[in-house]
């Protein structure tokens, strides 16, 4: 067998770079003031932070932002790794117009992504904001997922 | 053998298609080329990484679909086995009349293999409300037209057929502005998301080592569709195959880069089966129907590499023939090179189009293909194949083609003929059949377990 090539730690300075190459944003976690208020939908485990941002509890649905927490972040690719499971709705980082994702690690590559291993559970990797160029070939953001991505790194 | 005249037929097309056409595919073929230039040190050692891969996967391919069927029933996935376009929709049908009420509506993602079974209209002949969800599909669902490009399906229409087909069904104020027509869009597919009981998807790849059905989309309406209605049903060829998920770097980024010019699309999804007891959502059931409908016998024939395809839409992009006729032309679901020879392969030689014999043969899809199609030799052996079977000294009547692939209508009419129409030379069919040499590695033993199977 051949022997696994370790996986290599991401540059932070490029994930930024590409994400807003994709038209998503690496915010601080300062930043989001901007959102105080909102009606949101969270992972549980952000239950905290919800509540110092004041954020109202809203469903799927109905909710303006959604907050989720990724496994690991790409730095190649500019993704982010989310993974099903009781924590958190898999439409809540689809259905809200904007989705902030917290990423505490960060790989370089796809290959180094796969080689730590995806998660069991039902997955996705999400680089950038819902996107289509359907009509004459113009990209148009938002036309299903959300907009806007906002990409959090957690201390 | 008579070579028809592409041109009378390009004339026949609106100016404004042919401009969009080449615009799109003019675009789409530079930010290929600088995305792949970026994502691999070597191109071309990537794609003859990628066409070994997927060969191995023809080899081993009943295996492969055992395993992956193992697998995935341990995760709660029902594996559904159909030979051909009617036993997967009645596969469909069965789920669909179990799980919903009548006239309930199917939320359907962007998928090549359920344009190929006709889904849409057998969901429709029972009762029941298909939607797209793709933007680009949904169009030409309203508009009764048919896709015109296997990645982007209304690059034949511009900006204003869009804003007058969405005042007709009433999605908003007439605007030109392609972001707001697709906020229109938005707002009315939110609605079939929240309201559908069945989504139904196709499938980009298939691991047989884990089981998870992989799916690649930009929009967010195929997460849409497998993730909001109770039941996820994907139909996928038996050819979707990858043995582990150590394959898919490698395969997601040529698939991303030769269909967009993208590194990654934006969403990548790996499905483990349906929701766990816990989960806040997610669909109860999930199912993946494997669909032959004559790809065993493309394995055992001398189109064998054809079904290394995984769908990017690269081929026509670059090619000449396609960028000047667009894909209505090519009278198949698949168009361009790809369809030119996977519709006559699949379905034999009298499918065989008018445009694979007008091919240039100029070589360029073969040197896009990710995974290293032959597609000029294929075409050249089909002509041969063609002119044997004395398909190639009819007369291809060109100006009739020309009206019915030009007009909307009358081309859907012609497609639904089709079928009719290719079965009736079932003696040239036959004689086809027997003078394929068969240099099959599984052999026979293949489609006789298939048979059993399904
Ligand atoms: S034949 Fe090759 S280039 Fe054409 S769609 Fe298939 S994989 Fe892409």
């Amino acid at each position: 067998m051949a022997v696994q090539k370790p996986v290599v730690d991401g540059d932070w300075e490029l994930l930024r770079i590409r994400l807003e190459s994709l038209g998503a944003e690496l915010r601080t976690i300062e930043s989001l003031e901007e959102i105080r208020g909102r009606r949101a939908i969270w992972d549980t485990r952000l239950a905290d932070l919800a509540i110092d941002l004041g954020l109202i509890a809203a469903g799927v649905w109905d909710a303006e932002v959604g907050l989720s927490i990724a496994e690991f972040a790409i730095g190649e690719t500019g993704s982010v790794v989310l993974a099903a499971g009781p924590e958190s709705a898999r439409l809540g980082s689809l259905a809200p117009p904007l989705n902030v994702v917290f990423v505490r690690r960060l790989v370089a590559t796809l290959e180094d992504a796969f080689a730590l291993g995806m998660p069991a559970a039902t997955t996705v990797i999400v680089t950038g904001p819902s996107r289509t160029a359907d009509i004459e070939g113009i990209l148009v953001r938002g036309v299903h997922g959300p907009g806007a991505v906002w990409v959090v790194r957690e201390p | 053998m008579s070579v028809p005249k592409v041109e009378a037929f390009a004339r026949a097309l609106r100016g404004e298609v042919v401009t969009s056409v080449r615009t799109a595919s003019a675009a789409k073929v530079a930010s290929r080329v600088s995305t792949l230039g970026e994502a691999f040190d070597d191109i071309e050692s990537a794609r003859t990484e990628a066409a070994r891969i997927k060969d191995e996967v023809l080899d081993r391919l009943r295996d492969l679909l055992l395993e992956f069927e193992a697998r995935a029933t341990a995760r709660r996935i029902q594996v559904h086995w159909a030979s051909d376009a009617a036993e997967a929709n009645r596969v469909v049908l069965e789920i669909c009349r179990r799980v919903a009420e009548p006239g309930a509506i199917v939320a359907k993602a962007k998928s090549m293999a359920t344009e190929e079974i006709g889904l849409n209209s057998a969901l429709e002949g029972a009762g029941f409300r298909p939607i797209e969800t793709d933007l680009g599909e949904y169009v030409v669902q309203i508009d009764g037209d048919h896709p015109s490009h296997i990645v982007t399906p209304i690059i034949h229409k511009n900006r204003v057929d869009v804003a007058r087909s969405f005042v007709r069904e009433g999605l908003g104020p007439y605007t030109e502005d392609p972001a707001e027509l697709t906020m229109q869009a938005r707002a009315k597919l939110r609605d079939v998301f929240r309201q559908a009981s069945v989504g139904v998807s196709g499938a980009n790849f298939l691991i047989a080592e884990t089981g998870r059905i992989v799916l690649v989309e930009n929009e967010g309406n195929n997460r849409f569709s497998t993730t909001a209605p109770r039941v996820h049903i994907a139909v996928a060829g038996i050819e979707k195959l990858l043995p582990s998920e150590r394959e898919l770097p490698l395969f997601l980024k040529l698939l991303a880069g030769s269909a967009t010019g993208q590194r990654l699309t934006t969403y990548v999804h790996l499905i483990s089966g349906p929701r766990e007891a816990n989960d806040p959502d997610g669909p109860e059931e999930v199912h993946v129907i494997f669909l032959d409908n004559g790809r065993t016998r493309v394995l055992e024939g001398r189109y064998r590499e054809i079904l290394r395809c995984i769908r990017c839409g690269a081929c026509l992009n670059v090619c000449p023939v396609y960028r000047q006729v667009s894909g209505h032309a090519y009278r198949h679901v698949y168009s361009g090179p790809i369809g030119a020879v996977l519709a006559p392969a699949l379905e034999g030689i009298d499918a065989i189009g008018d445009l694979a014999k007008a091919s240039t043969l100029c070589g360029a899809c073969e040197e896009v293909c990710p995974v290293k199609i032959p597609i000029p030799r294929m075409l050249l052996e089909l002509r041969d194949e063609a002119a044997r079977a004395g398909l190639g000294k009819r007369d291809i009547p060109w100006k009739r083609f020309a009206t019915l692939a030009g007009s909307e209508l009358l081309w859907r009419a012609g497609l639904t003929l089709l079928p009719i129409a290719r079965k009736l030379p079932s003696a040239l069919g036959r004689e086809w059949a027997q003078k394929r040499e068969m240099p099959m590695r599984e052999g026979r033993s293949f489609r006789e377990w298939w048979r059993e199977r399904s």
